[in-house]
């Protein structure tokens, strides 16, 4: 009797922790949007960042955010499930995810529809290398596309 | 017409050629003072990488506006001289005539004075921000390649083989203020107009005292 009420017990606690949150446990919030796979792990890590305007000027500003690695921008893993980055003109830290819209593109922004004002769209996207374009018109004439280049020493 | 004379004593002081090197910047114990009036006016604006700036920007009224003025000088026809105290750039013309630009002047344009030369002109110049104004703006570039957004303006005069030069700027209203950042700047319309009338090996003067 002892043993079976021990055994219920603990099966209760068990049973417990399947369907109910369990404190101080980050709970991933509700994505309404698909992410695009594998894309938000791939960000993480220290980047050298700049930008540019002209396509002709994209493999000479490739090589300079290399060279600024010396002063990298460094993206961490979110409490969620993205990741923790700034948007333009703001120097607080924000989680941003990445989301799959329409024809194909993916953009990296907050928990809205893909095309979002206030995100971004990958231009190009591989593991050691990203561009990045603002969506807002304004923001990408002031700023340009921004391309990050992974800083080299990491796995 | 506004008049400006230099004296003697002084022409000689500040004909001594002072060959800036990049290692100046490191070395503060080889500044020059400036004037501590001048700098003590500082405009309380800081850059603002992304303000875009058209290309037409022109100075084009008050005392800051690009003008002709009766100008007397033992330098010759050709030459710049900068005159911080006063914000502004002289481009030396025949008979006694200049070219004056107003000009907001940065906290390194203060830093130095002496004769340097063009050493190379750049359209729509490429910006690096330093790394105070990364750790205040973690979200800028580290390299900026040239264009509307970009502090440095329309244009660029690269002095000597220092961090020095006269640029443009995404923030006309500058003009005529000491200012945090920078070296001598000018509206865009402006540093297009002069920069057009420049050719590299240019001397350039650069001077703290306000005129005699």
């Amino acid at each position: 009797m002892r043993t079976s009420g021990l055994i219920a017990a603990a099966t209760a606690l068990l049973l417990g922790g399947c369907f109910g949150p369990v404190a101080d446990t980050p709970q991933p919030r509700a994505t309404a949007y698909t992410a695009a796979t594998g894309s938000v792990a791939s960000l993480v890590g220290k980047w050298g960042v700049a930008s540019y305007r002209k396509e002709e000027d994209l493999k000479r500003t490739e090589a300079m955010a290399r060279a600024h690695c010396r002063q990298p921008y460094e993206i961490k893993k979110g409490p969620t499930d993205g990741v923790m980055m700034h948007v333009a003109d703001d120097s607080k830290l924000y989680e941003l995810t990445t989301k799959a819209g329409p024809k194909g593109k993916t953009y990296l922004g907050f928990n809205a529809p893909p095309g979002h004002d206030q995100d971004r769209e990958f231009i190009s996207h591989s593991n050691e290398k990203f561009r990045l374009k603002f969506v807002n018109p304004d923001i990408h004439t002031r700023y340009g596309i921004y391309i990050y280049v992974r800083c080299p020493g990491q796995a | 017409m506004p008049v400006l004379r230099i004296s003697r004593s002084s022409l000689l002081s500040f004909c001594a050629i002072v060959l800036l090197s990049p290692l100046l910047s490191a070395n503060p114990a080889w500044s020059q003072a400036a004037s501590r009036a001048a700098m003590r006016e500082t405009m309380k604006i800081a850059d603002q990488p992304g303000r875009v700036s058209t290309k037409e920007v022109v100075i084009t009224s008050g005392p800051y506006r690009r003008q002709l003025v009766y100008f007397r000088t033992n330098h010759k026809p050709g030459t710049l001289i900068v005159h911080t105290s006063e914000r502004f750039l002289y481009l030396v013309l025949p008979n006694r005539r200049a070219l004056r630009y107003g000009i907001g002047v940065g906290r390194e344009g203060f830093q130095w004075s002496g004769m340097v030369r063009v050493t190379r002109k750049s359209e729509w110049p490429d910006w690096t921000p330093p790394p105070e104004m990364i750790k205040r703006q973690p979200y800028l570039p580290r390299f900026m390649a040239g264009g509307p957004g970009n502090p440095m303006g329309s244009r660029a005069l690269y002095l000597g083989r220092t961090v020095y030069r006269i640029h443009g700027t995404n923030q006309p209203e500058t003009i005529g203020h000491a200012i945090s950042s920078g070296c001598f700047r000018l509206a865009n319309g402006d540093v297009i107009d002069l920069y057009s009338r420049v050719p590299v090996g240019t001397r350039v003067i650069v001077r703290h005292a306000p005129a005699p």
